[in-house]
């Protein structure tokens, strides 16, 4: 499996897309470092700099992870699960013999390690924005959360990558699958407190977001008080067993259809 | 010119790439539509319904949905292997993308008038009130026009990565990121950040409490974003590489 997972990086590597990952975390931490810059300068928003970078670590992981993360993990699953199909090379992964389970796994572990890189490298990009601007603190806590981040959001986005294979039609329908998927989630957390209490449990993106909430909310300053306080009496805030039940439900079922119709594809 | 633009709406016939668009616009809808779920006391009418549609088309949708399209457009002379075809004829490169880019500029209209359909459309399942011919006629050329400058605003990103096989996918994440970051904008920001800015050159909310825009910084803007696509147009593209050691060894000599 290692052998494979390595194979997977070469490839991946001819199109630079460890670089590219990199290079999109770092799209929203410099933006939005501006923005509370000029918040915290025109309306005094923060009361010490700690709280306008916790600030930016939480946007940061509302835009950069929660709503980004998911579109880029859907393009990447595209280009992986695609690239044998594109190339023709199936045939002769199959004669080595790799089986069709293999690979997808595989697949997978590489996208799950492309999300740990990517939140890891966006808090890293919010701390630097915290040296050069704010004050950072609790950094150690934030990079291993981020890592948490990454790896709960990549199981999340396991049913995109169900979905790419079975619609398995091209990259311009696969990325139209992961922006509904990622705004559709968006949106959802907007509307938290009107949808069914089960729904919220199941959709993914919303029930990471308060999770992580409260499990940071000792250590940060958070923004919405008042909505977090709502949430918690309306006891929408999942715990970490019902989060690791719903997402392993979700990432299983997922893997393994996408492993079921990935061998029946290549029957 | 006219001949290019004409055999870029009879090749994106063949495309499904305007049917995504008509889907996203769709989408757009769908997506405001499920944000009156949200418990947070507003009252919605048609005029509020065209705000929210129009405010998620800016900030979320459009940036994305043109910057696919036209770079799709783009990317399938490079798939397809018929540059070479097309360059011989001779049309320089240059003057496809022109083409391309003018095809994608009436596309914008289209997707706004699309969107703008669909938000009647959606008024009338939902049955809110406060529909009239005039304002939905304003707000149909507002929605085409707003397609249009968010076009001009996107052009350097379609344009930049126009020049490589295969880019525009990192373009779409740069155009998505660009555009929500419009959501923030605040202020004399507003006006200032060309996708904001795209909404100061429609009037977009003009009158209401703490919408002030200054039209000029607008369309300065939006200009400033246009004229740079243009400029990048006529940025010379790299040297393609030398050949490589192994292709400039002579070839070896054929028979005995």
């Amino acid at each position: 499996m290692l052998n494979l997972i390595r194979c997977e990086f070469w490839k991946l590597k001819r199109k630079m897309f460890v670089q590219m990952v990199l290079a999109a975390s770092f799209l929203f931490p410099l933006p939005l470092t501006a923005i509370i810059c000029y918040l915290n300068i025109v309306q005094d928003k923060y009361s010490t700099k700690e709280a306008a970078f916790d600030a930016l670590w939480q946007s940061v992981i509302g835009f950069g992870m929660l709503l980004l993360l998911p579109c880029i993990l859907g393009i990447i699953a595209a280009l992986l699960f695609f690239m044998e199909r594109d190339n023709d090379t199936f045939k002769n992964l199959r004669t080595i013999p790799v089986t069709s389970s293999q690979m997808v796994i595989a697949k997978c572990i590489v996208l799950l390690l492309l999300s740990i890189v990517f939140c890891v490298s966006s808090t890293v990009a919010s701390v630097l924005s915290g040296f050069a601007f704010f004050g950072a603190s609790d950094i150690l806590f934030k990079v291993l959360f981020s890592a948490v981040y990454g790896l709960l959001i990549a199981i999340s986005a396991l049913p995109l990558v169900l979905l790419i294979i079975f619609f398995s039609r091209s990259y311009i329908f696969s990325i139209m699958l992961c922006v509904f998927y990622s705004v559709f989630n968006l949106f959802s957390t907007f509307s938290l407190t009107a949808l069914p209490k089960w729904l919220v449990f199941t959709l993914p993106a919303p029930s990471i977001m308060l999770w992580g909430t409260q499990q940071t909310a000792s250590r940060i300053a958070v923004n919405d008080t008042e909505d977090f306080r709502n949430f918690i009496e309306m006891g929408l805030i999942p715990s970490t067993s019902q989060l690791i039940l719903t997402l392993g439900v979700i990432g299983a079922v997922s893997l393994l259809l996408a492993v079921w119709l990935y061998k029946k594809r290549s029957e | 010119m006219a001949a290019i633009i004409k055999t870029e709406f009879m090749k994106l016939k063949r495309y499904f790439i305007v049917w995504i668009g008509v889907s996203l616009m769709f989408l757009t809808v769908l997506l405001t539509l499920f944000t009156t779920l949200a418990d947070d006391g507003m009252v919605w009418n048609c005029q509020f319904l065209f705000e929210q549609v129009v405010k998620n088309f800016v900030t979320l949708i459009f940036p994305m949905c043109i910057t696919l399209i036209s770079g799709y457009m783009i990317s399938r002379e490079y798939t397809d292997d018929t540059l070479k075809n097309i360059e011989i004829i001779p049309i320089s490169f240059r003057k496809l993308l022109a083409g391309k880019l003018i095809a994608s500029a009436i596309l914008s209209f289209f997707l706004g008038i699309v969107c703008f359909a669909f938000t009647v459309l959606a008024d009338f399942i939902m049955g809110y009130d406060g529909f009239a011919f005039i304002p939905a006629l304003t707000g149909l050329v507002q929605m085409a026009f707003l397609g249009f400058f968010l076009y001009l605003t996107m052009l350097p990103i379609i344009v930049l990565t126009s020049r490589q096989k295969g880019s525009f996918l990192a373009g779409v994440i740069v155009a998505f990121v660009y555009g929500l970051i419009g959501m923030f904008a605040d202020g004399i920001l507003q006006s200032v950040y060309p996708v904001s800015a795209a909404l100061g050159l429609i009037n977009y909310r003009a009158g209401a409490a703490g919408v002030r825009w200054n039209r000029g910084l607008c369309f300065i803007s939006v200009l400033a974003m246009c004229v740079t696509g243009v400029a990048l147009m006529f940025v010379n593209q790299k040297q393609e590489k030398k050949d490589s050691p192994k292709a400039q060894r002579p070839a070896p000599k054929k028979g005995w």
